[in-house]
Parts: C-alpha cells; sequence; structure tokens
C-alpha cells in the first residue's frame, strides 16, 4: 500500500457502548481507584508514591472500560506493570542521566518485553516511566518498587474488576488467565 | 503449510458494516476495529475447512451398498440397471470385488456419438437425423467394451480434500473406494460430497 494512502485509514470506528456499559465502567473505575488511591495515600504519603496513581488510572480505563481487551486481562495488567517496573528500575540503574535518555529507553524497552511476554498493558509504559523519573524515593527503593507500588496496585485493581465486572449479567471478567 | 489447499474458498463476503451491526449486538466494548475483524474472520474461515476437509475421510462419507456390473455384464443389462436404479454409472468389478474399471452415461454416448459433444441431445439429434435409434451399434456390447480404465480410485483413508481434488482435476463424478487389495468397498459420488459439506452446514 502506497506510504500516504495508508494514512487516510481503512474503516470505520467501532459502536458505541450502550449506557449500562458506561454506568459499570464508572462504578468499576470508581471503586478500583479509590481502593489503589486510598492504600496509597494512606500508607505511601510521599509524593513520589503518588506519581504511580497515574500509571493506575491509565489501567482502569482498560480493566473497567474495556474489559474483554486482552490489553486488559490480569496477564496482562499484574505482568505488565511489574516487568515494567523491573525495567525502570533497571534503566535508572544503568542509565541515571540523561534523563531524557532513561526515559525513552525504560518506556520502549518495557513495550518489548511486555510484547515478548504476552502482558502488553499500555500503563506499563508509564510505570516504566515512573521508575525512571520519580526521583530519590522512587530510585531508593529500588527493587521494591517492583511489588510496592507497581504490583501491589495491580493485583487491587484486578481484585476490584473480579468483583466489580461480574456484577451484571452481561459483562464478565476475565477472558482469561494464563 | 496450505500449499496442497487447492480449492479455492470462497469466503462470504462481509462488509464493515455487517461487522459494526453485529459489534452493536454485543454489550460491552470490542477491541477490535471492523476490518480487523474482517481479515481474522476470512482467515480463520480458510483454516476452518482446511481443518474439515483433512478430518473427513472418504470411510465416514462413502455411500457402502454398491451397485455394481461384471466386465462381461451385456450392455442391455447395464443400460437397464441404470434405469431402474436411478443411477448414471458404476464400478465394474471382477469376480474377487477388485474393481477393474467405470462405466458411466457418459461411455454409452460417447460411444454412440462420434461427434465433439456427445450428451444427451446430440443422441436425440442422431436418432431424428437417421430415423431410428442408434443404440442398435452398441446391442451386442459388454461392460468392458465400453467403461473407462484404469479408474481413479482412492481408499477409506483418503481426506475430504483430496476426494475433491481428484473428482475436480479428473472431472470425474464418482470414485470406488478400495482397500489394499484393490477390492471395492463403497463409491463416493459427487452426492455424498454435498451431503459431507450440508451436514456440516446443518
Amino acid at each position: 500500500m502506497n506510504f500516504f494512502v495508508k494514512m487516510k485509514g481503512i474503516t470505520k470506528s467501532p459502536p458505541s457502548v450502550n449506557m449500562s456499559e458506561i454506568i459499570w465502567s464508572w462504578i468499576g473505575a470508581f471503586i478500583g481507584i479509590s481502593a489503589v488511591g486510598f492504600v496509597h495515600y494512606r500508607f505511601f504519603e510521599q509524593h513520589d508514591f503518588i506519581l504511580m496513581i497515574g500509571s493506575f488510572g491509565a489501567s482502569a480505563v482498560l480493566v473497567y472500560g474495556a474489559i474483554k481487551s486482552p490489553l486488559a486481562q490480569p496477564r496482562n495488567v499484574i505482568g505488565g506493570h511489574m516487568l515494567s517496573a523491573l525495567i525502570g528500575v533497571l534503566t535508572l540503574k544503568m542509565i541515571p542521566d540523561p534523563l531524557w535518555l532513561g526515559s525513552a529507553v525504560a518506556v520502549a524497552t518495557s513495550i518489548a518485553l511486555m510484547h515478548a511476554t504476552r502482558t502488553l498493558h499500555p500503563p506499563g509504559g508509564a510505570t516504566a516511566l515512573i521508575a525512571v523519573i520519580g526521583g530519590e524515593k522512587i530510585k531508593n527503593l529500588g527493587f521494591i518498587y517492583i511489588l510496592l507500588p507497581a504490583g501491589a496496585g495491580a493485583v487491587i485493581l484486578v481484585i476490584v474488576a473480579l468483583i466489580i465486572n461480574n456484577i451484571p449479567k452481561n459483562r464478565k471478567y476475565p477472558e482469561y488467565w494464563i | 503449510m496450505k500449499d496442497d489447499f487447492s480449492i479455492n474458498c470462497i469466503v462470504p463476503e462481509m462488509s464493515d458494516d455487517d461487522i459494526f451491526d453485529a459489534m452493536k449486538e454485543i454489550d460491552g466494548y470490542i477491541d477490535i476495529t471492523p476490518s480487523d475483524f474482517r481479515e481474522l474472520y476470512s482467515k480463520a474461515y480458510v483454516h476452518a475447512i482446511y481443518r474439515y476437509e483433512h478430518s473427513i475421510k472418504a470411510g465416514d462419507i462413502m455411500t457402502e451398498d454398491v451397485i455394481c456390473v461384471m466386465e462381461d455384464t451385456d450392455l442391455t443389462e447395464v443400460a437397464e440397471i441404470f434405469a431402474k436404479q436411478n443411477i448414471s454409472g458404476t464400478p465394474v468389478i471382477k469376480n474377487d470385488k477388485t474393481v477393474t474399471g467405470i462405466i458411466s452415461e457418459k461411455d454409452f454416448l460417447k460411444k454412440l456419438i462420434k461427434t465433439e459433444s456427445s450428451n444427451f441431445m446430440a443422441v436425440i439429434a442422431e436418432c431424428l437425423a437417421h430415423k431410428g435409434c442408434i443404440a442398435e451399434s452398441i446391442r451386442k456390447g459388454k461392460a468392458g467394451d465400453i467403461m473407462n480404465s484404469p479408474v481413479i480410485t482412492c481408499t477409506e483413508n483418503t481426506p475430504l480434500y483430496k476426494i475433491s481434488e481428484l473428482m475436480s482435476s479428473h472431472k470425474i463424478n464418482r470414485m470406488p473406494v478400495i482397500d489394499q487389495n484393490t477390492r471395492i468397498t463403497g463409491i463416493i459420488t459427487r452426492t455424498d460430497i454435498i451431503k459431507a459439506w450440508s451436514a456440516r452446514i446443518k
């Protein structure tokens, strides 16, 4: 296909969801982020930890708003966040400076690793990025960052999704575990 | 991988609008574009046909009670059998049930008509022109005289795709199914193949 013709697009966008889907997405995200936020504000009051909630906000879009997507499945959510966290921590250790380079390497490598391990989860990119740009406190966490806050937050989101997404008759979660 | 899959699958034409409408019928956000789905569907369809054509074997769809004639059966009798049983061809076998040839309406017509198009209307035309029955010329013939030999055959383990391929490439309507000693165990006609597909569709 011609390079520029490709830019025209080839199909129409998917249809809109119905009202019940919108409401349940809202409820799921509200409870999921409440739970993650509560744990984070309660136990990690330092600003650097709070940064991490941004990454979980993105996860909530998938886990409560696009629950059938492969990107939103437990394997992807938990695996994606933890593997990206690992990449972020490693990148900071190896390329502490300049920041732009560390950021780029962390995000790009986390995407590659998530693809290779079939755990692609877009917010993982933010998790890897935050490990690099998050400042002293996150740097001091070292590899603990993978478990807290990254792993723990992902697990909380999935637990809430398992409960909330299975309440309505026409919704079910997950599509798969492994 | 699909190199031996010679039959061109006709995937029902499906538009992005059809898929869009189907997506509307499913609750929840579906994380795929209509064109991605269409591509997936057409590829999956080819895989499904491939799998089916490889899993169904001649033994599964053949007709076991085969009407056969011998090489020395009189053509008059062969014609009567065709008429009575309402069939258009039979395998020709020996006493030990080994298949030696196959005989069909077409072989009769070919024998009666020497022109290029040996179809039923050509026979009618010939009869009208000669004011008489032209079948007289083969009255004394035997099945062995006009049968087709050697025969394209298959075994009970031949997969459906191979049978379709053979019947289509040799332009034949029926194929005797034989065992390892070339003895007849059944026959597959085009009707059997259509049945195999329609059974699947149900």
